[in-house]
Formats: structure tokens, C-alpha cells, sequence
């Protein structure tokens, strides 16, 4: 019959088989694939390990760090790499092997080496910063001049984070009082989901076409938290090809993020963001002041020296007139006093024979000429007056004339029963003209009769 | 026609045949033809006193006119 045991010994077996062949601690390299802890302090860990290219688990092991130890490692942890200890970081562990009856197999975490970590990120960084290099969009969002004065801004932060309160704080007491028009676009700034989060507001920026002078990423002001969430390619892709140049003022003070690296101006706080804001816009005021000052001063220096050009100008000018002009005064006093002398003996003696002859004219020679004018008036209105008289008169005469025309027209008479007598073409008067056997022509009003003369008889 | 001869020299010649005519120096054909002359001649006189006469008239009227403007001035 075959040997049989119970699975108490057998356990008990595997137990002394491990232990005798794995009694000291060894250094393993995982990934924590989960990581949990509880009330107590105690954290327990699944670590995995992956086939690099085809991500197929290889193996996989329960771990434990008790709550004595877990606090001292998960400090040390984060004093070197600047993130807590979560799943998905590989790390570089010292464990030792146990095995019990019940619960099986599990690792023993005794030690924690976070620069192995630190490599890991390093070298994850790193190749971002490769491929963002490869894609050519690393320096991207620096070739943006900053204007000179940065006065429209967008903010990308936390509502109640103390570092954006700081920031608001600094540029509203500027000691010139300069207005800076600032619009937060809330968004999560640490964490697994901060990326998503600032890639959101960016986006937000975008749709809102403000025309911003500049966007500004800030955190910080509380403790020092995670920073690997700027290390993001997506968000630090999303940050060089913006369309708006940023300023980050992440704040930390040791590390540079990828973020950092590939905004246009990095701050270490958002006070020094600030403060950086305020400055360039103090110097550009105190450059406007310079040049003002500056404009004006040339300008009265200018002024100054044509005043004076222009006053010795003047004072030459005034000399040179006043001698010209006593010259001139003198010849002219002179000649004045000539023509006054000889024009008043030719006024005096024009004016006595004038006096005598106006005496004569000028009365007299206004109203003769008004008769003159009265008198042609009526002269000729009398001559036309009379003209006509005249003309109607003539008209009554010829009229008498021409009814003895018509009295003495020859046909006029003849119409009265006289007519007259021709011979041989001739008008005859008396007998005496006439022969007999003559052909005598009869002439009436309204024609003539023809006959042969056959007696001639004298009275 | 005869427009270059003046109205007095026109009367002139009327009178002139008025004359010739009473005194029995013409005979009948003779009187016929001075008797055409002088109805021509009459009739020219005739239309030189009508125009004087318009002319008158003319200058009167344009006179009371003048008078009548410079009144109401």
C-alpha cells in the first residue's frame, strides 16, 4: 500500500524545503502591479513581472511590508523620488521567503532601494523627451516671442489651491497698479488624472478665443506632491504645439519636469510667475517713462537752443531795422517837410481861385442843370406832341391832294361821259387837226370806237 | 421804288404836275402818264408820313412808359 501523509505534513515539508534553501534574503527586481494597506499600517503588494514586448505575465508573488517598516521605506521612497509609492512603479526590493500552512507562499519585504525606481523613471523620461525630440516639437512652444506686456491671461490651476491665490495675490499689488485681466480655467494639477484634466482646460482656452497674451500653468504652494504628471507625454506634447505661448510655475525647486522643459518661460512658484508678469510690464512702463522723458528733454533742448538762435536773430533784426529806419526817418523828415512847405502855398493859392469860382458854379450849375434836363424833357415831348399834329395835319393835306389827282385822271372824266378823240395815234384837241377821209379813234372809259372821217364842220 | 427821294421833293413834284396839269400845257395821253406819276409819288409820301407817324407814336408811348417806371421807383 502506498504511504500516505496529511497536508499538514506535507506543508510542513515545503516549508522546511524553502526555508532550508532560501533562508537568506534575497534582491528582487518587480513591478507592483497592486498595492494596498491597511488599518493597521500593514501594506500588502502584488508584484508582477511582464515579457517586455509582448506584456505576458512571467510570474507573479504576494508581498508584504509590515506597518513598522512601510512607513520608514515609503519615506525614503518619496524623499528620492518625488512620487509615493504606487502600482506601476518598478521597483528594486530585498525580500526574504515564507511559507505558511494556511496562507501559502509570500514575500517578505525587509528593504526598498528607490534609486533603482529613480533610474526607471529617469529612463521613462527620458524616452519622452526622445520622441518628443524625433517628433520635432520640443522647442516648439519657446518660439514664441512673449509680448512685451503680458496683460490678458489665461490660468490653468486649482480654484483652491494656495499657489494660485499667491499668484492672483502678487499681480493685483503691483506697485503700479497695473490691471491684469486674469481667467482661471480650473483643472486638477496633481495626481493620475491631472493630465487629462490640464489637457481639458487648455482645450477650453482654445474654444474661448480670447486672445490671450499668454497661458499660465501653476500649483504648488502646499506640500511637495507628485510631479510625474507633468512628465506626461500626452500633456507635454499638448503644451509645445499650444497656440498660445505658457508660462509654468509648477513649483518645486529640484527637479525639472518635462512640462518645465518644454514651456516658454518656467517659474519655480507661482508667485515667481507673478512677479515675472509684473516686472516685464514695470519695464515696459518705466521703458515708455525713459522714452517720454527722453522725447521731451531733446525737444526742450531743441526749443532752447532756436530760442536762443532766434533771440539773437531778433536782436540783430532789430538793430539792423531801428538804424535802417533812423536813416530813412531823417530823408524822410526831410522830404516831408518840403512837400508840406510847397503844397501849402499850392493848396492857398488853388483854394483862393477856387473859392472864387465855386462862388460862381457850384451853386448855379446844379439847378441849371436840373432846368436843363426838365426843359429837354418837356421840349421834346412838346416837339413829338407837335410832330404829330404836324403829321396828321400833312396826312389831311395830301388827302386833298390826291382827290385832285383823282379828279384830274382822264379816265374819271371819262367816266363822266366825256371822251377824247385820236388821230393817227395823236390825241386831237379841235377840229382844225382833222381831214376828212382821216381815221379817228374814240376813246371812252371802257374802250374806243374807229370810224372814217366823212365831214369836217367848224362852229 | 423811289425810296431814295424825300417827301418834300415828292410834294415838289406833285405840285409841279398839279400845275402843268391846270394850266392845260398837257394833253390827254400827257395827262394820263403825269397823273400815274403822281398817284406814285402820292403814295410814296403817303407811307413816309404813316411812318413818321408810327416813329411818334412809338417814342410818346416808350416816353409816358419811362415817366411811368421812374414814378414807381
Amino acid at each position: 500500500m502506498t504511504e500516505t501523509i496529511r497536508l499538514s505534513d506535507l506543508q510542513r515539508k515545503i516549508k522546511q524545503t524553502l526555508i532550508g534553501n532560501l533562508s537568506s534574503a534575497v534582491w528582487i527586481v518587480a513591478e507592483i502591479s497592486e498595492l494596498k494597506s491597511n488599518y493597521s499600517g500593514h501594506c500588502y503588494l502584488t508584484l508582477v513581472e511582464q515579457d517586455e514586448r509582448s506584456k505576458k505575465l512571467l510570474a507573479q508573488a504576494r508581498a508584504t511590508i509590515w506597518a513598522s517598516r512601510y512607513k520608514l521605506i515609503q519615506a525614503h521612497f518619496y524623499d528620492v523620488t518625488r512620487q509615493p509609492l504606487k502600482s506601476g512603479v518598478q521597483v528594486l526590493i530585498c525580500v526574504e521567503v515564507n511559507f505558511h500552512e494556511v496562507y501559502g507562499l509570500s514575500l517578505n519585504v525587509l528593504d526598498l532601494d528607490p534609486t533603482y525606481t529613480m533610474g526607471d523613471i529617469a529612463r521613462q523620461r527620458q524616452e519622452v523627451i526622445n520622441r518628443l525630440t524625433e517628433e520635432g516639437v520640443l522647442d516648439m512652444n519657446k518660439e514664441f516671442a512673449l509680448p512685451a506686456v503680458i496683460q490678458n491671461i489665461a490660468v490653468v490651476s486649482s480654484e483652491t489651491a494656495a499657489g494660485f491665490q499667491d499668484f492672483m495675490k502678487q499681480l493685483e499689488q503691483n506697485s503700479l497698479g497695473i490691471k491684469f485681466n486674469v481667467k482661471l480655467y480650473p483643472a486638477l494639477v496633481q495626481g493620475d488624472t491631472a493630465p487629462m484634466s490640464i489637457m481639458n482646460a487648455l482645450e477650453n482656452i482654445k474654444t474661448d478665443n480670447c486672445n490671450y497674451d499668454a497661458v499660465v500653468i501653476i500649483r504648488g504652494g502646499g506640500a511637495q506632491s507628485d510631479l510625474a504628471c507633468f512628465d506626461d507625454y500626452e500633456l507635454s506634447r499638448a503644451v509645445a504645439m499650444y497656440s498660445y505661448p505658457v508660462i509654468a510655475g509648477i513649483g518645486h525647486d529640484k527637479d525639472v519636469s518635462i512640462v518645465d522643459m518644454i514651456a516658454n518661460r518656467t517659474l519655480k512658484t507661482p508667485t515667481a510667475v507673478a512677479e515675472f508678469i509684473v516686472s516685464k510690464a514695470n519695464d515696459f512702463h518705466a521703458e515708455l517713462t525713459g522714452t517720454f522723458d527722453n522725447i521731451i528733454s531733446k525737444c526742450s533742448d531743441f526749443l532752447k537752443s532756436h530760442q536762443q538762435g532766434i533771440a539773437m536773430t531778433g536782436m540783430n533784426i532789430s538793430i539792423a531795422t531801428n538804424k535802417a529806419l533812423n536813416t530813412k526817418n531823417i530823408i524822410l523828415g526831410k522830404t516831408i517837410l518840403r512837400v508840406f512847405n510847397s503844397s501849402q502855398v499850392q493848396l492857398k493859392n488853388k483854394e483862393n481861385a477856387l473859392q472864387g469860382r465855386s462862388a460862381k458854379i457850384g451853386h448855379g450849375s446844379v439847378l441849371r442843370l436840373n432846368r436843363l434836363s426838365q426843359r429837354f424833357d418837356s421840349t421834346s415831348y412838346r416837339f413829338l406832341q407837335q410832330s404829330k399834329f404836324c403829321i396828321k395835319e400833312e396826312i389831311n393835306n395830301i388827302s386833298h391832294i390826291e382827290k385832285k389827282i383823282k379828279s384830274l385822271d382822264p379816265e374819271n372824266i371819262m367816266k363822266q361821259g366825256y371822251c377824247y378823240a385820236r388821230v393817227k395815234d395823236k390825241a386831237v384837241v379841235g377840229v382844225d387837226a382833222i381831214g376828212v377821209g382821216d381815221m379817228l379813234v374814240v376813246n371812252f372809259f371802257d374802250g374806243s370806237v374807229e370810224g372814217k372821217v366823212e365831214k369836217v364842220i367848224n362852229s | 421804288m423811289n425810296n431814295e427821294i424825300s417827301y418834300s421833293e415828292a410834294l415838289d413834284k406833285i405840285e409841279a404836275i398839279l400845275e402843268q396839269i391846270e394850266n392845260g400845257e398837257l394833253d390827254v395821253d400827257q395827262i394820263a402818264e403825269q397823273v400815274k406819276n403822281a398817284s406814285n409819288l402820292f403814295k410814296i409820301c403817303q407811307s413816309k408820313l404813316k411812318g413818321a407817324q408810327e416813329e411818334v407814336e412809338k417814342i410818346l408811348k416808350e416816353m409816358n412808359q419811362d415817366e411811368g417806371t421812374a414814378a414807381k421807383q
